[in-house]
Order: C-alpha cells, then structure tokens, then sequence
C-alpha cells in the first residue's frame, strides 16, 4: 500500500506565495506537475520531435532482436588498443592531468568596460571561465552570459569560413579581390560601421585608420545601447567625462527603471557593491552600517525589483513624468533652490493626479533626509533628458560631493566627440554615398538595426560590404564579403573596465577556424599591399606552421599599448599584467571640476514631449534585452537558450508580458495566446503571457529571438536558434527604440505553446523562502527559524539511527574489520560538506545554474524536453511571488462558476519576488538513498549524497522519493547528439552524433552520462575530491590532511556575483560556513525541516528594509511571517 | 473428485528445473569470466612501436620511475616521457640503433627520415572511463609503484601484473597496512620489508605518533623482540603515523 505523506494544511493566515499563476489558482495542470515527480505520460518515448526515432514498445522490440544477434558479430569481444602519444618536445606549463588558469579579460556585453576572467583550460581547451578574484574594481562574480560565453567558442555552427554573397570562398580570394586594392587606398564613400568598446588598442587602431584613410567615415552600433545615458554624460561632463556609480555608499536608491543588478549593469560592480551595501550582518555577526533600502519604478518586474523594499509600478514611458516629480519633491524636501528652479515649469505640465502621490513623496522624504548618501539611477533605454535629471536630483541630494560620495566622475582620456550612430550611416546610404561598407562586432545590424532605415534594403545596394564577426548571422550572409571572427578566448586585446583598470585579453587557443579579432582584422586594413598578399599565400598554403612561427600581430599591437601605459619596467608589468590579469595601478583620473550644471538640465529638459498614460486602445511595448540571449547574440547558445527566464521562466521563446488586468481586457484565455502587435505600420506576432507585478497596459517584449521572416519562414541562425522565439526589432525605430507608445494590441486566437519551467518540480511544503523585514529581525532575530510548522514540530524521533555525522570520531577498528562481511560505514572525521545560500542577496540571475552547467557537463534537452518537465539543470532557481490576500472574500476571485470560486486575484500593485535556488541538498537521512535497489546512490564518509552515474540502472525510484525534486534524469542521449536532434533515439545511425567542437566544452573531470541515468548535484565533488588529494599529497608523511581553509568552492558559489552561496566544511571552524553570516546565522534555517531528513543545504532568510510611512508598507517583507 | 490438473501439469517443475539450470549454466560462467584473469587482462603485453626495455633501464642501470614518468607526483596521470626526453640521453647512446627507429623520426631534425610523427605507445593499464584514478595521491602516501604495476624493473616488456579491478583497488583501501612502505622507497621496487631496521624505524614512529615502541608493539601485536619487522608490522606504523585513511566512499573514485 502506497503511503502518502500528510503534509500540513496550508495556514489560512493572509499571505500567498507561488510560482505560476496556475499554482494560485491551483489549476489541475499544477496539481499533476506537484504530484508527480515527472508529468504524465512521460514514459513513453514519443513526441512530436521524434523523427526517426522509436517509442519504448518499438524499442523494447528491436533491443530484444539486437541482443538475439549480438553473439554472431563478436566484434565487441575484444577490447580496443587505446594510444598513449606524448608530444615531442616538453610543453611550457603543461603537467597531463591537470588544468591550467589563465586571467584575461571579456569585454562586458552592452561595450561599457570589461569582465576579467580566470578561465580553466585543459590540455589547451578552455573548459570553464569564472570572474578573477584578483582585480582591485570588479569582485569576480559572473552573470550568466559569462558563463555560458565559452559555449559559443565551441558552437558548431560558428563562423568558419570565409563568404562572398554567402557561398564558400577562402582567404586568398577575400586578400585578391578586396583586401590589396582596399590597401592601395579608398576614395570617397567608405563606411566603417564598429561596436562600442573599451579596448585601447582597437580604439587607437580606429584612429590610425582614419589617418591612413581619410576619407573613410566611422560610425557605430550597438543594438541595445547606452546612448542616452552617454550623451548625457557628454553634455554634462564635457568629452572623455564619465559618471561612475558607487553603489556600496548608498544607503538610500532609488532605480527610476533601471535594472542595475539585472541586466543594465551600470558602474564597475553593481551586483557586489549593492550586496555589500546591503548586508544584514557581517562574518562577526555584526556590522557598523544599516543596510540599505531600495526604492524601484518600473514597468515589468526585474531582478531589481525583485530586491527592491518598495516597488511601483508604471509604464517606461512615465519615467520621466514621475522623475520630475520626484526631482520637484526632493527639491522641496532639500530646500534645493536651484532643482526647484529647474523642474518647476515642466512640473506644472505633468498631471501628477495620475501617479501614486503618496508614494513619490515619501520616497523622496526619505533619500532626502539622507542627502549625502541617497541616489537615483536612471535606466540606460532612457533619453538622455532623463538621465540629466536625475544627474540633476543627484545633486541636489549630494551624490556627487565629496570623494566618498557614490556618484564619481572620472575622465577616459577621449578626446574625440563619439561617433555618428547608425541612423547618420543609412542616411548616406540611402543616398548611395557609400560605395565600401565595413561592418565589424558583434551586433547584427541587418536584424537589429532600427527597422525604419530598413537597412537589410540599403545594405544590398551597396557595391562591397566586408563583415567580420563570430558568427554566420544576417549580415554576414547579406554582406559580399564575410570573414570569420576569433573568439574572445582566440585573441590577443586589450579593455579597461568602467573605472579604467587596464586588462589585457589573452588567448587560450589559436582561432579554431583561424578567424581574425578586430584588431588583427584592422591591422590587416593598415597593412601595406604587398606585405598583405604574402601573409595571405602564406596562411594559403596549408604548410604546418611551428607555434612559435604562428605570426601575432595582435599581440605586437597590444604590447605597443601597454608600453604607452606601463610605468617602470614594462617586460616586469607586463608579466605582472597577465598573470594577475589586471595593470595595478591603472585607472582613470578623476575629472577635474567636474560639476553638474542644473541651469544645462533646465534647459534641456523644458520642451520635453510628455507622453500620455498608456491605454488599452494605445498600449505600450517596452523592447527589453532579453536575459537569455541579450540582443540576439547568445540565439545559437544552448544553455542560453534553455536558462528558464529570471523572472518569468520561460525557455526558448521570447513573449509579450501583460499585467492580469490588460490581459482580461484583451479577451485572452489562456498564456501563449498569440498577439498581433501594431505600431504604426509594423506588426508583429508574439505570444502573450501574464507576468505579476507588470504595469497596465504595457507589453514588456524581449528582443534579440530572429524567430520567423516577414514571409514565415524560419530564419537560419544554427543548430540551435533558428526559428526560436518571436523577432521584436520591427517595433524598434530610431525615434522610439526602447519604449514605444501607441500599440494596437489585438488577440488572434491561435496559440503557441510556451515552454515555462515556473510549475515544474514544485515542492509541496510550507514556508520555503521566508523573510521577515528589518524591524522584525531587530526584535527576534531567530523569528525565520520559528515560520510555518517550524515552531511547533516535535524533536525528530527515528526508529533508524543513521550515523552520527558531526559527532563520530572514526569508528572502525581492527576489530571491526577482522570479519571479511563487515564493512561499517566510516565517517570523515576532517571533511564534512554544507552549504548555506543567502535568500538576502540572491538575486535570481541564473549565473549559478549555468556554471554548474558548464563544470558538470550538463547537456540541454530543447524545447520539446522542456515541456516535458526534463530539463536538466541541478541548480533549479525557483522564484515566488507573493502577495497579501485580498481583505474580503469577493475581491479574493474572479470570474468564478458554480464548482470552483474561480481563479484568485493578485493584488499587482503589493506584490514581491523572492528567488530561492534548489539543488540536491545532501540530507543526512536521504530518502532516495533507502529505495535505490543498486545502491547507486549512498552516502560518502564526508557527508555527500553521492551519486555513481556506472551503477545506476535508471529506476527513478530515488527521483520519486526526492522532497526537493533535485534529481534529473537522462531520457534520451542528448550529450551524444547534434544539437538539432537531441531526441534522437538509441537506434540513430551513427552520424547522429554530436560534434567534436561541442564536445571540447566537456570539463574531464565530470562524467559524460550518458540515457536512462540519474544525475544531480554533489557539491561538486570532483572539486571536493581533486582538493582532498591535494591535501593528501602535501602532506606526505604528516597526519594533517584536512583541506586547507576554505581551499573547496562549488562551481555555483564562484559564480555567484553577490556571494549569496557559502560552501565548506563544517568540521574546520575557520571555514566561511561556519560564520555567523552563514551556518552560525539567526536567520539560517533548513526548507522542510519536518520531515527529518537534515538537509546540509540550508537557506538564510531575507531581511526587508521598508520605510514605515510608505503605502503598502505593512505589506512589504511578510511573505512567511504570519504563517503559523 | 475431477482431476483439476491437467496432465502436462506435473512436467512444470521438471521443466522449472532445466530451465533454470540452463540459465545458470549462462549466468555462472558469465560473472565467472568476468572475475579471471583472462577478462582483466592480466598478462596483457603488448608489442610498443619502440621496444623500450624497462629492465636495462629501471633495472640495470637504476633509473629511478621518475626521471622519465616525471609528474607522477604532481598529477592524476603518470605521464608517458616526451620524445625529448629519451633523447636527452639517446642522442649520445645507441643513436643509430634500428630499435630507435620510431624516436628518431619523431625528435631528430637533422635525421633525414625525420617526420615529426609522435609516437605511439599502447596503453596497457587501463582503468574504466568512470573511475578517476590518482597516481599523485598514492605515491605520496607511501604506496609504491609496484603495487599497481609489479616488478617493472625486471620486465623486458611491460605486461599488465595485477587485474586493476574494483575488487583490487578496494582490498588496498580497505587494508591499506598491507601495502604501504616508508616514503624514500616509493620506487625502490627492490624494497624488501626486512631491509628496515627495526629501532630506527620505531624512532620514526616515536617521532611521529608520540608513542613509545613497546606501546606500539603492544598495541598492534608487534611480534618478537629482535626479529626483523613483517610487511605488515610497518604498514599498521605508518598508516598510525601519517593518518592513512583511504576512502572506502564511490565518490573516491567516481564522480
């Protein structure tokens, strides 16, 4: 008889917490994923990507006939000869076995400074980049684009050859054909069209192109930039001037749309700064400052205002309205003469009846009364008149003053003006002025230029067109001539971060499909014509060339910078420079003078064209940067791809995110409704899906999906993005390129299927992501610990007594060992592993899950897997939002029938997000352990839940059994499969399988699983394990073999930006999780503590920091407070 | 009463019987096979595309392990000498020999059948894709290379000794005393327990443990006064004194 556990009924106590708008309502579609541990029918082999492939009866059938016939082939009695072929010479460095950590540096998505990297290599392929701890600036935390940009050097589908119109050409023809008589000089109408970056030596090299073609023209690109924010900045602080954000000196922000620790991280460390700011206690358990209070506007929810203390939500287009507000309250607060000044005329224009009034004024009550350490950040989709008035309330607020202040101003040393953006370049091209366009970087502006220059239809009329980049994108296809890119870890460069520490870019690896970076490729531009040519026969004539022969011109040119940089011995620093990955000493100086002149911002600001509320006749789309993919670059990268969204969990598609109640309006029925969206004359089709927390009438749409052409077909990116997703860039225009008013908004009926993760593996059980508000915690510090059943649960009474973990010295004697049969479970006396994970300062970003990922050799699964419910990533990021229930029960549900009240209604204006990330939590008491009927799955001596992936015949029991739903299991072979057919079955002829490329990412340490096993987090445990050997052969004849203190980290806690991860062993009290910000903490407390099982992964609580006299605040920070 | 069985009825257990004594017929020699020699391919001896003689080397001449096996101590793998390396000595010994044939090729630029192909060696130890293996770990915690690998000094040929099987690994790391030599002998494959002198061997362990030899002696049931020490007399010393505690988990050596 099957045994149900009885979990406690669910406390009627006025809060409510979930994780999909079908768990609210407690849909049937919810209750079947949370009583299974897999969905319904997912036995059966079938589904509509299976082309070619069988269903389990087929299966079973042609297994039995395999096996009949396998004794007459014989072949597989014999093993095979295996080689072992050492190199010839020694290699510098290189010890067989082990990994080597290079620094370099990759420049920050978004061309604003850079991310320095320490990155793993084995036997010279880079297996795994992580941020360098090192820097003085930038802390070293990832996000998940770093992570998963080392997937991208591997992408099979990357750019390897050169294209002329698209076909096959090769290097000699592109050097005969073009690059000789380029070289011999150009005439009028040549257009270079580049990225932004921070790179020196680029930067330099753009300029001696100038002086070597003067009559070349430059222009720039970048498909979500940072205009506004930099002409800002210009005006404001004159060239070369740049405005950075300390967000650790804050104690008050107030973020007027800006995802700061999201995905417009402006200033050097946002993530770290704002964490540090922030903390509720330090390693003491005390700490000097209180932490910090967040004030976010914004249309759709973001990991921002997932942190937030106070959230409003309101349209993008409103920002500006509400900062004149905010500048016209504060200047009334500070006694500010000149911002009163300069806001007073435009505040008169805005109807400020439509606005929370309450809420805009105590807000700015309470940054002014901490005037010298309150600041507002502005987002970077925002004109530049926002962000002038909000530089102007930072002064009023005494951001700028004083160098403790959290708003610095530093100066680049650029002296030219930036260069013309891209709407100059069409306008000449529209006038066939260009005759050469040279179009370098990373964008795509054939697919993400404004659509109103239509710049696909002027590129093809332009005679040549050169495109260098990574990957075979639109323009690459469009141009005449395409010349494959090096990847970042490929090439020799250079960036300086925000606040100009100098790095230089190292590469691992010689180009795979010997592309050039834009500087070699510039270099070549700058080339004479002869010397050209023969570096081209050269290349051509397919010789082997001896490694210390490859010619590096961009190395040459990097070192030439450096030299100009470096002070003293510049061989010395330049040693120094890559082995710490940083230039010390090197920064930007501060800008002398630099003030803000309100009267400039008063002026600028006067005629600002007010924009109207959105209505449902004439919404608002806000083109948003998609977390996935960025602006479209990451589109072939897998584990971009099936990262489930922060906020929304959504894989592999893009959809338009509307408020319940717009939803309602529209007439919809059901998520993934497909929209027409029309502004002016473009339209595009997007699904819908309702998002909590989403301001009315206002579409949050991510770009960057190339999904389907204007005529419906797909459209060729690789294996892996094409026909993903719903393109949104048609909305973009160069009048309204983020926020785009006047949307017709209409429904069509049809649906597309989206796949979200936000149901999947729901764990039924109480009080799982608690927090309690500051004042609270002020009282009862221990008050996290005591939410849901924890306060009143019985001492745990079991009738088996597992082995006494913390307690045990080692137990096994001579004695005990002189029976053969006797094998008594030993217990690590030095080593035994925990984790605490920080729900204060997690974000939710997804850098963790895709740095396990990445160490753990974990495969993607694709879209149709994923509606499955058999994605694979360990670290599962489970995000609730929560609300207050609605004080009566009439409110509580609409459009109810006669069986059910109907679906419950959310109260989008009090709402808030907490994300809690769940792995395997190693219980000491696991469940799963006591049904594996192979033993795959047992405990270790050092307290890990170990899983032997040889042993497991793949029964799912343990999955089964599993409280946390942490397992994951292998349905078909995906890591052996191309990534276009990972479902294919185990009958798939042989050149089904994967690529070598792809298979160059796999860490060696990790195995490969392979189908119908189940895998899942063990704290890393080849890291644990290389460590534990370490230790061992130190110490040789010593006793001492602990690890070293803290010398263990799990691939998640490295990546992890705001340190919200601690890891170590519990039996070295010096260890960071012994401290009291970790295990030692009030506020750590362990998810279904009821149930006995001793999870080693516990949480710790999240503190709120509301302000009292804000509307709502009783709301805020409560989510398991009441739950008794 | 009827007959409620039909006849053939009583040939069922007959028939159970054979039927089950035909798949145990299968079944026994099956695991039987995987459990000799012949299946862990002890005996294994490769021909090397050079036939490289360990027993002029290691043993003749006394090269230790690990002038040319020379990360062993640092790495999870004991690596295979570069081609460099013989030649360090070889370009002034026996250069022209036939037998060096394959090095030549591969090291030698000023020899005109230089191709610069590398050479390779077939491996012969082999453990499974999924157990990650150590060398670094147990030559610096006292388990000498002849352990895994036999009497490489004495081969002509190197053969695979010991089957290098789970069972193998774990008979060690379960007793680990039966197989732990003091640190200098690591590749002294000649290294015989008797050659320890019995006092300064338990003034190491003083030094080491704090305990005197007559509580050692007592305490492990050290036998005879004056006799030399057994094999596994030092082990039981050593694992005392260096904390030898072998894992015994899956995830030692399987992750």
């Amino acid at each position: 008889m099957k045994r149900k556990w009885q979990h406690p009924e669910t406390p009627d106590t006025g809060r409510q917490y979930w994780r999909s708008l079908g768990e609210l309502d407690e849909s049937p579609e919810f209750t079947s994923w949370l009583e299974r541990e897999f969905p319904q029918g997912a036995a059966e082999l079938a589904g509509p990507e299976t082309d070619g492939g069988v269903s389990r009866r087929n299966f079973v059938r042609l297994m039995g006939a395999a096996t009949a016939l396998a004794g007459f082939g014989m072949a597989s009695c014999r093993r095979p000869r295996r080689f072992l072929v050492p190199f010839n010479e020694h290699v510098e460095w290189n010890v067989p076995g082990n990994p080597l950590f290079y620094s370099t540096v990759k420049p920050r998505i978004g061309g604003l400074g850079g991310d320095p990297l320490v990155v793993t290599t084995h036997e010279g392929r880079p297996t795994k980049v992580d941020g360098n701890r090192l820097h003085p600036t930038v802390s070293g935390g990832s996000d998940a684009f770093m992570q998963a940009s080392v997937l991208d050097l591997y992408d099979p589908d990357r750019s390897n050859l050169y294209l002329a119109k698209g076909k096959t050409s090769s290097e000699a023809d592109f050097n005969g054909e073009f690059l000789t008589d380029f070289q011999k000089g150009v005439g009028d109408g040549t257009a270079f069209l580049v990225g932004d970056s921070s790179s020196p030596t680029r930067n330099r090299l753009i300029s001696e192109l100038k002086k070597r073609y003067p009559s070349a023209e430059f222009y720039r690109h970048e498909a979500i930039s940072h205009d506004g924010c930099a002409q800002a900045q210009e005006i404001l602080f004159g060239k070369g001037g740049r405005q950075v954000t300390r967000f650790d000196r804050a104690e008050k922000i107030l973020s007027l749309d800006c995802d700061f620790l999201g995905l417009d991280r402006i200033g050097e460390d946002p993530v770290k700064q704002f964490t540090l700011g922030r903390r509720v206690e330090d390693a003491k358990g005390k700490l000097s400052k209180k932490m910090n209070r967040l004030y976010v506007v914004e249309p759709a929810f973001t990991l921002t205002g997932g942190m937030g203390d106070h959230r409003l939500r309101l349209p993008a287009s409103q920002t500006f309205k509400i900062a004149v507000l905010f500048a016209r309250e504060i200047a009334k607060a500070t006694g500010d003469a000149a911002l009163k000044k300069a806001v007073a005329a435009t505040a008169g224009r805005v109807n400020d009846a439509i606005f929370n009034r309450k809420w805009i004024v105590e807000a700015a009550k309470d940054l002014a009364a901490s005037k010298g350490r309150a600041l507002v950040v502005a987002g970077s989709r925002h004109d530049k008149e926002v962000h002038l008035l909000v530089a102007a309330i930072n002064t009023a607020l005494g951001a700028f003053s004083g160098s403790k202040a959290s708003l610095q101003v530093v100066n680049t040393g650029q002296k030219e003006a930036r260069l013309p953006g891209i709407d100059a370049l069409a306008k000449k091209m529209k006038s066939d002025l260009v005759r050469t366009l040279v179009v370098v970087g990373e964008t795509d502006p054939v697919f993400d230029a404004p659509a109103d220059l239509n710049f696909a239809e002027l590129m093809a009329k332009v005679p040549v067109s050169v495109h260098l980049g990574v990957r075979k994108n639109l323009t690459a296809k469009a141009a005449t001539w395409h010349v494959p890119g090096a990847h970042y870890l490929e090439s020799w460069g250079d960036l300086q971060s925000v606040t100009g520490v100098y790095s230089v870019m190292q590469p691992m690896l010689l180009p795979l499909y010997g592309g050039l970076s834009e500087i070699e490729f510039f270099i070549r531009l700058l080339a004479e014509p002869e010397k050209a040519s023969a570096e081209g026969e050269e290349a051509d004539g397919g010789a082997a060339v001896a490694i210390e022969d490859v010619p590096l011109p961009g190395l040459a040119e990097v070192k030439k910078t450096f030299a100009a940089l470096a002070k003293g011995d510049v061989k010395k620093a330049w040693n120094a420079t890559l082995r710490d990955g940083y230039l010390d000493k090197s920064k930007f100086a501060a800008a002398a003078g630099a003030k803000v002149d309100v009267t400039k911002v008063a002026g600028a600001i006067e005629d600002v064209k007010l924009v109207d509320m959105p209505y449902a006749e004439s919404m608002e789309v806000v083109l948003t940067t998609s977390a996935a993919i960025y602006d479209g670059r990451f589109a072939n990268n897998g584990w971009m791809q099936e990262v489930p969204d922060p906020i929304t969990k959504l894989t592999w598609d893009n959809a338009a995110l509307l408020s319940q109640a717009t939803f309602d309006k529209l007439g919809l029925k059901e998520d993934g409704e497909l929209l027409e969206v029309a502004v002016g004359e473009a339209v595009v089709k997007v699904p819908a899906l309702r998002s909590p927390g989403q301001a009315d009438f206002t579409i949050t749409l991510a770009l960057g999906y190339y999904g389907h052409d204007a005529k419906g077909q797909e459209v060729e990116i690789g294996r892996v993005g094409t026909g993903v997703g719903f393109n949104a860039y048609p909305l973009k225009t160069t009048s309204a390129s983020y926020v785009v008013s006047g949307a017709k908004v209409t429904g069509t009926g049809k649906k597309h299927i989206l796949a979200l993760t936000a149901e999947h593996y729901s764990m039924e059980g109480r009080a799982l992501a608690r927090e309690v508000t500051l004042d609270n915690f002020d009282d009862d510090p221990d008050a996290v610990q005591k939410h849901g059943m924890d306060a009143h649960i019985p001492e745990n009474i079991s009738l088996y007594k597992g082995p006494d973990f913390m307690n045990a010295e080692n137990p096994v004697n001579d004695t005990e060992r002189s029976n053969p049969w006797n094998f008594p479970f030993r217990v690590d006396p030095d080593h035994q592993w925990a984790m605490t994970v920080d729900l204060h300062s997690c974000l939710g970003c997804n850098a963790c899950t895709v740095a396990c990922q990445a160490e753990n050799n974990i495969p993607i699964v694709g879209k149709a897997e994923v509606l499955n419910g058999r994605e694979m990533h360990w670290i599962r990021m489970d995000r609730y939002f929560t609300t207050l229930k609605q004080e009566d029960l009439a409110s509580q549900f609409r459009d109810g029938d006669g069986d059910r009240p109907g679906r419950r209604s959310v109260d989008d204006d009090n709402i808030e997000m907490i994300p809690q990330l769940v792995n395997c939590a190693q219980c000491e008491a696991a469940p799963c352990e006591t049904v594996c009927p192979v033993n795959a799955t047992v405990h270790t001596s050092d307290g890990l839940n170990a899983m032997t992936y040889n042993r497991c015949i793949g029964t799912r029991y343990c999955a089964n059994n599993c409280p946390y739903k942490a397992r994951r299991f292998n349905y078909f072979d995906v890591n052996k499969r191309p990534l276009d057919k990972l479902r294919l079955g185990p009958l798939a002829p042989a050149e089904g399988n994967a690529t070598t490329t792809e298979q160059l990412q796999k860490n060696p340490n990790v195995t490969v699983r392979m189908r119908g096993v189940i895998e899942k987090c063990t704290y890393c445990v080849q890291r644990i394990t290389t460590a534990k050997i370490a230790a061992k052969a130190k110490a040789r004849e010593s006793a001492d073999v602990q690890v070293p203190t803290n010398k263990v980290e799990t691939a998640c806690q490295v990546a992890c930006p705001s340190d919200a991860i601690i890891f170590g062993n519990l039996k070295n009290p010096k260890e960071d999780v012994n401290q009291k910000n970790s295990k030692a903490s009030p506020r750590n407390y362990e998810i279904l503590k009821y149930l006995g099982i001793r999870a080693r992964t516990t949480y710790l609580g999240r503190v709120r920091n509301p302000n009292p006299s804000m509307p709502g605040a009783a709301k805020v920070g409560q989510a398991t407070a009441k739950m008794q | 009463m009827g007959n409620f069985f039909p006849r053939w009825v009583n040939w069922i257990p007959l028939k159970v019987i054979f039927g089950l004594s035909v798949v145990g017929m299968l079944v026994v020699p099956a695991f039987w096979y995987t459990a000799t020699a012949k299946y862990t391919r002890v005996g294994y001896e490769p021909q090397q595309p050079i036939p490289f003689d360990h027993s002029i080397h290691a043993g003749q001449l006394g090269m230790d392990c690990r002038y040319c096996h020379s990360f062993v101590e640092n790495s999870k793998h004991s690596n295979i000498p570069v081609a460099e390396q013989c030649w360090n000595c070889h370009k002034a010994i026996r250069t022209e020999s036939d037998k060096l044939l394959k090095l030549r090729e591969a090291v030698d630029k000023n020899y005109e059948g230089y191709t610069g192909e590398r050479v390779k060696w077939v491996q012969i130890h082999e453990t499974p894709d999924y157990a990650y293996f150590d060398h670094s770990v147990h030559v610096n915690r006292g388990v000498s290379c002849m352990e895994c690998h036999g009497k490489v000094n004495e081969m002509k040929v190197v053969r695979q000794e010991k089957s290098l099987s789970m069972g193998f690994c774990l008979d060690c790391h379960r007793n680990p005393e039966k197989h732990l030599r003091p640190m200098d002998e690591i590749t002294n494959l000649n290294w015989k327990a008797e050659d320890v002198d019995r006092h300064e061997f338990f003034k190491y362990l003083a030094e080491k443990t704090g305990k005197s030899a007559k509580d050692f002696a007592e305490e492990h049931k050290v036998k005879g006064k004056e006799k030399p020490l057994t094999r596994e007399d030092i082990g039981k010393g050593l694992k005392e004194a260096w904390n030898v505690n072998p894992p015994e988990s899956c995830t030692a050596c399987h992750r």
